[in-house]
Order: structure tokens, then C-alpha cells, then sequence
């Protein structure tokens, strides 16, 4: 379980990555809201990557 | 300055000037050679090359000076120089990819101002070494936390390449930021999973699908919020 957890914190990081292309991709497009959104998607699929791995306090 | 100091600040006068003199050539020189360049701006140019290569001679004379004139004296006059053409309407950058080895040796020139370690030198043999037990290291790397780590750089690469495809100039400096951001958030996010990774005691996955749950269910509202958007579109 601990092993997938891993997995799933570095798939997340890897998608994040693909998120913020797709949002750089857009952006030269000239679909800046579309691009706007994609950022977004990213930083939060980024966080969760991180937050996978160390737990706040007062989570546990 | 003793005799094991010498030699570095050589090397750090010579991987200071070099990128330096290239900088200056291809992002100062260049647009100063225009036929409407202004003789002001000239001058100054000539004053930037002056101020860079009297940095390692009046180096002699103490640190303060040589920074004052290989920093300050010699970027600031660069500086000066792009204002003013930048007024007349003057392209600093006629070629992308010569502004792009400009920049660069630029970046070069800003890490050749940092201390360089001597050869055979060894910190902890020097005099001012307070005594005390060999600190060794807690954690050793493996090799899954170097993949994600080149993962990570990787994809930070990717992204700043990626801005360039922006040929707005109004968005071309949005662009340039994001993919700094959001490359800095990426190897940031990178290192911190491969730390992570390494043998230590872990909270139990309940525990760490609790503390990205947040996140988690953020990342899911946002992508799920654009899907029905998109099918709303269509």
C-alpha cells in the first residue's frame, strides 16, 4: 500500500508537468483562459503530489 | 592575500571576464554598432568594456574596487547603454538566438564572481576549523530518488522551452514567468518526492491520503468543473 502510494505521489507529479505544458501550449495558442485553467490544474495535481508524501501536523 | 588564495581569485577574475567580454560583445556592442545608434550610448558601451576589463588590475588595490568595477561599474553601464537605445527605438536584439548566447554568458558571467575551491583543497584542514567528530550523512540517495529527481528537472526544462513558443509580445514576459514558476515549483516538488522516498519511518497511507485529500479533492472539482464546461461547449 505504503509502494502505491509512492507510485501515485509521482504519477501526480508527472501529470502536474503535463498540465503546465498544456497551460504554456495554450498560452502561445492565444487561449489565455483555457491556459489559466491548466496552470491551475497543475499547481493543485502538484500539491497533492507533495502532500502524499508529508503529512501536515495535527493529520496524523 | 596569502599564497592559496591567489590562484582562486585568478580563476575568479578569468570566469568573470571571458563571459563578460562575450556578454558584452553580443548584447551591447551589437546593437551600439547600429548606424542611429546614439554616441551617448556609445560612450557608454565603451565605458562598460573599460570598467570590466580595469576590474582584475585595479583588483590589486583591494576586493571593494574590483566589484565596483567588474558589478556595478561594468553592468550598470551596460544597463545605461540599453536605456538609451532603448529610447531612440533602437533593437537591442536584431537575432534570438544571439541574444539567447548573450543571456547566457550573462548567467556565466554572474557565477564567476562566486568563490571557487582550490584544487587539493580541503575545508576542513583549514586553521579556523572548529575541532569536533566527523558529521557523516543520515540518508543515502537511491537510485528511484535521482529518476524522480532527473524526472522533475526534466520537466522543468520541458516548460521553460515551452514558452518560447509564445510570439505575443504582450504575453511573451507571462509566458517567460510562468514557465519559471512553474519549473521552480516542479523541481521544488521533485526534490521533496525524492527525499520523501527515502528509507525513514512513513505515517501509514491513511494518514497521507488524509493530508492530501484537500488537494486532492481540489484537483478533482477543477478538472471535473472543465470537463462539464468543455461538454457544455461542444
Amino acid at each position: 500500500m505504503t509502494r502505491f502510494v509512492d507510485m501515485l505521489s509521482v504519477l501526480l507529479l508527472v501529470l502536474a508537468v503535463v498540465a503546465f505544458a498544456v497551460g504554456l501550449n495554450l498560452l502561445a495558442d492565444r487561449r489565455d483562459l483555457l491556459a489559466l485553467y491548466w496552470v491551475v490544474v497543475g499547481l493543485a495535481t502538484l500539491r497533492a503530489a507533495t502532500q502524499l508524501l508529508r503529512p501536515k501536523a495535527g493529520t496524523r | 592575500m596569502d599564497r592559496v588564495r591567489e590562484p582562486i581569485r585568478r580563476a575568479v577574475r578569468v570566469s568573470a571576464l571571458l563571459p563578460g567580454l562575450y556578454a558584452w560583445a553580443t548584447t551591447v556592442a551589437l546593437p551600439v554598432a547600429a548606424p542611429h545608434a546614439p554616441k551617448s550610448a556609445r560612450l557608454l558601451a565603451a565605458g562598460a568594456l573599460a570598467a570590466l576589463l580595469l576590474s582584475p588590475v585595479v583588483a590589486l588595490r583591494g576586493p571593494l574596487l574590483e566589484i565596483g568595477f567588474g558589478i556595478y561599474g561594468f553592468v550598470g553601464a551596460s544597463l545605461g547603454t540599453w536605456m538609451l537605445l532603448h529610447a531612440t527605438g533602437t533593437s537591442l536584439g536584431a537575432s534570438a538566438v544571439r541574444s539567447a548566447f548573450g543571456a547566457m554568458a550573462w548567467m556565466l558571467f554572474a557565477f564567476g564572481w562566486g568563490e571557487l575551491r582550490a584544487r587539493r583543497q580541503i575545508p576542513e584542514k583549514d586553521p579556523h576549523v572548529l575541532p569536533g567528530p566527523v558529521l557523516k550523512p543520515r540518508k543515502v540517495w537511491s537510485l528511484s530518488a535521482e529518476l524522480i529527481l532527473g524526472l522533475g528537472v526534466l520537466g522543468a526544462g520541458i516548460l521553460l522551452a515551452l514558452a518560447f513558443r509564445t510570439s505575443r509580445p504582450s504575453h511573451g514576459v507571462l509566458a517567460q514567468s510562468l514557465a519559471l514558476l512553474t519549473s521552480l515549483l516542479t523541481v521544488a516538488g521533485a526534490t521533496r518526492i525524492a527525499l520523501e522516498r527515502t528509507p525513514r519511518e512513513l505515517p501509514t497511507p491513511a494518514e497521507r491520503y488524509n493530508s492530501a485529500s484537500s488537494a486532492l479533492a481540489l484537483t478533482i472539482i477543477v478538472v471535473g468543473l472543465g470537463a462539464m464546461f468543455w461538454m457544455l461547449e461542444r
